[in-house]
């Protein structure tokens, strides 16, 4: 069940996301929930992946939750989390449930 | 080492040590020798003995009376319990002597004895030994062995200079020790800092006019950020030696436009090989040529190696390091350029693994370095499940700066100057480094 989060995960998403997309110098037509990421004609490279999932953590751990969103886990999922901004999304919703359900 | 105490007889007059603002002549050196000399007699069955002190005018005494008793000297400054009694125990140590009120106190340490190769190799020859230990960042410190007489052998033919030097390096390290017997050789004065801090350095360097800094780019960052140099007259400075770990290019030249009268030269050495006579291209130039025939050296698969006349007997608690009929792979990754002037780029075992791709840690940080803003910085890898490892730095900045906005400028700036796998991932604002008592950078999660 999905529990209050209060923060905006899609926001976050996508304010980072305009951050490095200007850094690299991509050209991103629209930033919704269906921008796509990595893969499938994503529009950022490893690197880009990498920084944008650094940055999330770290806005991420400034507001309280202390996830980690890149691990075997993620990549062995049958949908890859980071497909688009939705599916990221998704994910970080469920890692932060979790982290909340162990922390009891 | 009898050579060092005819010259100790000559220099007679001269001011060795300048001590908590008292001065101490030559002549008063080879009386101290001379008296401690006397005392150590009483414990001709002992060979191994630690001086637990930092420089003093009688930790020095103490050293050259050893030396000339043939004995194996662990000179150890540390004040935690642990490392010491590890350290005691690493070197098979017999006597302990510790200085109160400037008396020495000899206190013999219990222990089962064991005979020790490098040791009797060492006497053997008739020689004094020293037993240092490696301040390595990974795994336990080695107990490095070496002949101390053939260790000084190359400063025999040093002519007599009126120079002061600073003895910044500490009392257990090889670049120290190597100030310490330089000066000796050389008639000059050891000035003996009682701290090391930016502040306290610069009014000992105005004081007491001292001519010659030994130190570490970490060090001279320092007294660039509290503007030391604005407080006291430094125009005494005729040179500064850096070594230990490399000089980022743009504080050598900050450091230039700071001290224009002032020659830069970059010194370097391993406590395995002993310290290289080096030259640096220029003031304004990190290439360096190492020279003289004592050590000779070569480049393999862009790391480093040499083989020294001072090489070390070995490691007490290690297998031997040398390769190759005596040669030691040093760990530091080099470029060479035409007339073999090389410039050492990093250490092997901080180098950075971007998905395959290596990043020196010296190369990101000296970028970072180029904003003016930017007060210090130290970059290292932290472990990633997509590329393996990252790119992360630690930046220090001045303080009236807006952090959000800095970030953001420090990134487009690494974006213009590096590739992308070599441009921090994460960027961390800190109040302060941490450089330890040895003033260098720390690259690890916690530095």
């Amino acid at each position: 069940m999905m529990k209050n989060i209060t923060v905006d995960i899609s926001k976050i998403i996508l304010s980072s996301l305009k951050e490095i997309a200007e850094l690299n110098g991509f050209r991103i037509a629209e930033y919704n929930e269906k921008t796509s990421l990595y893969g499938n004609k994503g529009y950022l490279d490893s690197m880009a992946l990498v920084s944008l999932i650094a940055d999330i953590e770290g806005v991420l751990s400034e507001k309280g939750y202390d996830i980690t969103i890149a691990s075997e886990k993620a990549f062995s999922r049958k949908i890859s989390p980071f497909l688009n901004v939705k599916t990221l999304k998704d994910f970080i919703h469920e890692l932060i449930d979790k982290s909340r359900d162990r922390d009891g | 080492m009898d050579w060092l105490l005819s010259k100790i007889n000559n220099y007679d007059r001269n001011i060795f040590c300048v001590y908590k603002d008292t001065a101490f002549s030559y002549a008063w050196l080879l009386q101290r020798v001379n008296l401690f000399e006397s005392m150590i007699n009483n414990y001709d069955d002992k060979s191994v003995f630690s001086i637990q002190s930092d420089y003093t005018p009688d930790s020095i005494a103490m050293l050259i009376a050893l030396a000339k008793k043939r004995k194996l000297i662990v000179p150890i400054i540390s004040n935690v319990a642990d490392e010491i009694k590890e350290k005691i125990s690493m070197s098979q140590c017999e006597m302990i002597i510790k200085f109160k009120n400037e008396d020495p106190v000899y206190e013999p340490v219990e222990s089962e004895q064991s005979s020790n190769v490098l040791y009797e190799q060492i006497q053997a020859k008739g020689h004094s030994g020293l037993v240092l230990f490696s301040s390595g960042s990974t795994g336990d410190p080695k107990a490095i062995v070496q002949d101390l007489d053939i260790l000084t052998e190359s400063l025999r033919s040093r002519k007599p200079r009126n120079l002061k030097f600073l003895v910044f390096l500490l009392f257990d390290h090889i670049g120290g020790l190597n100030t310490l017997f330089n000066a000796l050789s050389m008639g000059a004065t050891v000035i003996v800092p009682g701290d090391r801090e930016p502040d306290y350095i610069g009014n000992l360097i105005e004081k007491h006019e001292i001519t010659l800094l030994p130190t570490s780019p970490t060090f001279l960052n320092l007294m660039l950020i509290s503007e030391t140099y604005k407080n006291y007259d430094l125009s005494s400075l005729k040179l500064i030696t850096y070594g230990t770990e490399p000089m980022p290019e743009s504080l050598l030249r900050r450091l230039r436009k700071v001290f224009p009268g002032v020659r830069f030269l970059q010194t370097y050495g391993t406590t395995e090989t002993g310290i290289a006579t080096t030259s640096s291209k220029s003031s304004d130039s990190l290439y360096m040529k190492i020279e003289g025939s004592h050590m000779q050296w070569k480049v393999v698969d862009g790391e480093l190696w040499l083989k020294s006349d001072a090489q070390m007997l070995g490691y007490i608690n290690d297998n031997d390091p040398f390769v190759e009929n005596g040669w030691f792979p040093t760990g530091d990754i080099v470029e060479v350029i035409e007339d073999s002037y090389i410039k050492i780029v990093g250490r092997e075992n901080e180098i950075i693994n971007v998905g395959g791709q290596k990043v020196f840690p010296a190369e990101v940080e000296n970028v970072i370095l180029e904003l003016d803003v930017v007060l210090d910085a130290v970059v290292y890898g932290e472990d990633n499940p997509i590329t393996g490892q990252i790119v992360t730095a630690k930046i220090v900045l001045m303080n009236e700066v807006d952090k959000d906005d800095l970030v953001k400028k420090i990134r487009f700036h690494c974006k213009d100057r590096l590739e992308k796998y070599k441009r921090p991932i994460k960027i961390k604002i800190v109040d302060k480094l941490y450089y330890g008592t040895r003033f260098k950078k720390k690259r690890s999660y916690g530095g």
